[in-house]
């Protein structure tokens, strides 16, 4: 064997076993999703046990509709599955939104908030929620579940495009004015609700209160399909700016200097999030931590490698907020507390022990 | 000789301050072109005008005959290679995942076996494929240093199967590494120019200037003050005049090669007669 070959055979060694641990983590995430799935639609008022919850799921894959419908039947299909889909599927793309954020703002810490989304989609919501009626007549009464969602999917995707062509400069977007334009327009919007909850009645209050702490209690079979309609397409083309943020890592000079597009790279990435989290906070409100928890699971498993991180973080992060809707739901059953309670109540302690390593010196990022 | 780059009369202005004053320079392949001069002086602005990190606010850089504006960065990775003076890793990567990057856009497409070997070749040819399963943050300066000009191998080598007439840009690539890794990354650089690039690198050591340099270039205060072979660019006046610190040139043991030991700093003497004519 020449020195080269020995030299090939060693590296081949590190890249396997990095492809089994790779593997092994892919089977881990995608286990707790079916078991957390499965247990999310058995749990709740009414208890059905694992093997029927599968054998009703198999009936409805397969399009085969027992003659009578029994409650349990109704219970998966009509309410649970389409809640525990919307999860999924939020949770996938919150947690997606996190890691491309880190990546882009090359920091561990960074979140999807940063951008500015779920600030204007807040703003957008409050102004729906207090000043509806008196613009809209009746119409918000009849259609609450589209006009809410709608303004703030809107609200947050302007607010987005505002704080990019602020950053933007003979077209080059810089990272550290989007940073600071983001916190400048995050404050603006936050006064500006807090404004309209000031002025507002008591019962728009508290739907303004409940909507901004987030839940996934309106999962419909429409609302998954309007969800699914934005944030599919994107979770599906996000692994592809995996390698260009690997080579954004050392920063944009070298990315470009590797012969990256670095302008693109800043764009699609800021947009695909701005559609993903926007879509997310539309239809289930502000639930925070999962895109700053599932990226950090899946870095301390597997490194750093963003074609790896970002499909595993999707598989994670959808996970973890299944898991904790179920919690939200059976916890103080038969009340319901939000969601974003939950993931923020676990989330926080997590983030803060981040920070404590890194002040060690340790960075595990 | 066919020239690889080219630039002509290349200015660039930024903040109304003129930092690179109508440079022009060739770069031929085979040979090694180091560029000198105090802090300050614009060489790393002029590295970032070569590489397209900047464009010129007049003149203008070709490679080949085509000017470097028309060449999208992929196909301007394939005939430049950067390695840029610091840089810092925002994710726990492993260092032959750093390696790698070299390959992640233009080399991408290159079988696995083909890029397997590239990657072991220049981890080795770096001395660090001991370090491969390490944690890139966690190693030495020099050793990252050292990380980095791999991941520099790997482009190049990507590079080559497509595009032949390659540059190699180094800024400062041995002002954190030991002696030994000084003299091996000069020696490296000194072959790939040798297997057909050309090879600019910007230095502090005059010594090692000397003795790599094919083509010496003395930049001060914006502009190209002085341009050739060594040992007819390094002289007693120039030295005093650039660096502002008072020397002798020698000459070392290999004949032709100026040798210089830096006595005192020249602004001593300076101060103390412009503090003397002030009171």
């Amino acid at each position: 064997m020449t020195a080269i070959e020995a030299d090939v055979a060693s590296l081949a060694r590190l890249v396997s076993r990095y492809r089994r641990r790779v593997a092994l983590a892919t089977g881990l995430g995608v286990c707790l999703c079916t078991a957390l799935a499965l247990i999310a639609l058995g749990e709740g008022a009414v208890s059905i046990p694992p093997q029927q919850v599968a054998a009703i799921l198999w009936e409805f894959v397969l399009g085969w509709t027992s003659s009578p419908q029994d409650r349990e039947t109704l219970v998966v299909t009509g309410i649970r599955l389409p809640r525990v889909l919307l999860g999924l599927e939020i949770g996938a793309a919150l947690a997606v939104s996190g890691a491309l954020m880190q990546g882009l703002f090359r920091n561990p810490l960074a979140d999807p908030g940063l951008i500015g989304v779920s600030s204007g989609a807040a703003f957008a919501a409050a102004v729906t929620l207090v000043l509806g009626d008196r613009f809209l007549g009746d119409t918000v009464g009849k259609l609450p579940f589209a006009i809410l969602p709608a303004s703030a999917f809107c609200g947050g995707v302007a607010a987005t495009l505002v704080i990019y062509t602020i950053a933007t400069r003979q077209g080059r977007t810089s990272m550290a004015t989007m940073l600071l334009a983001g916190l400048a327009l995050g404050a603006l919007a936050g006064a500006a609700t807090g404004l309209l909850s000031y002025v507002s009645d008591d019962k728009q209050l508290r739907d303004l209160t409940f909507w901004s702490l987030g839940n996934l209690n309106g999962g419909t079979w429409s609302k998954l399909g309007a969800v699914s309609f934005i944030t599919l397409p994107l979770l599906c083309a996000a692994p592809f700016l995996g390698r260009g943020l690997n080579a954004l890592s050392f920063g944009e000079a070298e990315a470009f200097h590797l012969g990256f597009r670095v302008e693109w790279i800043k764009a699609a990435t800021i947009f695909l999030v701005a559609l993903a989290v926007g879509a997310s906070v539309a239809s289930a409100g502000l639930i925070g931590f999962i895109g700053i928890v599932a990226p950090h699971i899946v870095r301390l498993a597997v490194g750093a490698d963003h074609r790896v991180l970002l499909p595993l973080s999707a598989l994670f992060g959808a996970a973890l907020l299944v898991g904790a809707d179920t919690l939200a739901r059976t916890l103080l059953a038969p009340a319901e507390l939000p969601v974003g309670i939950l993931t923020a109540l676990l989330g926080a302690p997590f983030f803060l022990w981040l920070l404590l390593r890194r002040a060690n010196g340790s960075f595990v990022a | 000789m066919t020239s690889i780059v080219k630039a002509n009369e290349v200015s660039f202005a930024a903040h109304g301050r003129l930092l690179v004053d109508r440079a022009t320079l060739i770069l031929e392949p085979c040979r090694l072109t180091v560029v000198i001069g105090p802090n300050g002086a614009g060489k790393s602005t002029l590295l970032k005008l070569l590489t397209g990190e900047l464009s010129p606010s007049r003149g203008d850089v070709l490679y080949g005959s085509q000017t470097i504006k028309h060449l999208p960065p992929w196909r301007l990775a394939c005939k430049r290679v950067v390695m840029a003076q610091s840089a810092s890793l925002a994710f726990p990567f492993r260092v032959h995942e750093v390696a790698r990057f070299g390959l992640t856009s233009i080399g991408h497409a290159l079988p696995g076996a083909e890029a397997k070997e590239i990657v072991a070749a220049s981890l080795a040819d770096t001395g660090t494929l001991h370090l491969a399963d390490r944690d890139f943050q966690t190693l030495s300066g020099g050793e990252q240093q050292r990380v980095r000009f791999a991941r520099v191998l790997c482009q190049l080598r990507a590079g080559h199967t497509i595009e032949k007439a390659q540059a190699l840009f180094l800024d400062e690539p041995i002002a954190s590494l030991d002696l030994e890794h000084q003299l091996a990354l000069m020696d490296q650089a000194r072959a790939i120019a040798n297997d057909g690039a050309a090879v600019l690198a910007i230095l502090h050591d005059l010594n090692v200037a000397a003795s790599f340099a094919d083509n010496l270039i003395v930049m001060s205060a914006g502009g190209i003050i002085a341009q050739g072979p060594p040992s007819a660019v390094i002289t007693d006046d120039l030295v005093v005049e650039v660096f502002r610190v008072h020397l002798r040139v020698g000459t070392a043991p290999t004949p032709n090669v100026p040798f210089v030991l830096p006595q005192h700093h020249v602004c001593k003497q300076h101060e103390a007669r412009s503090r003397f004519r002030s009171t």
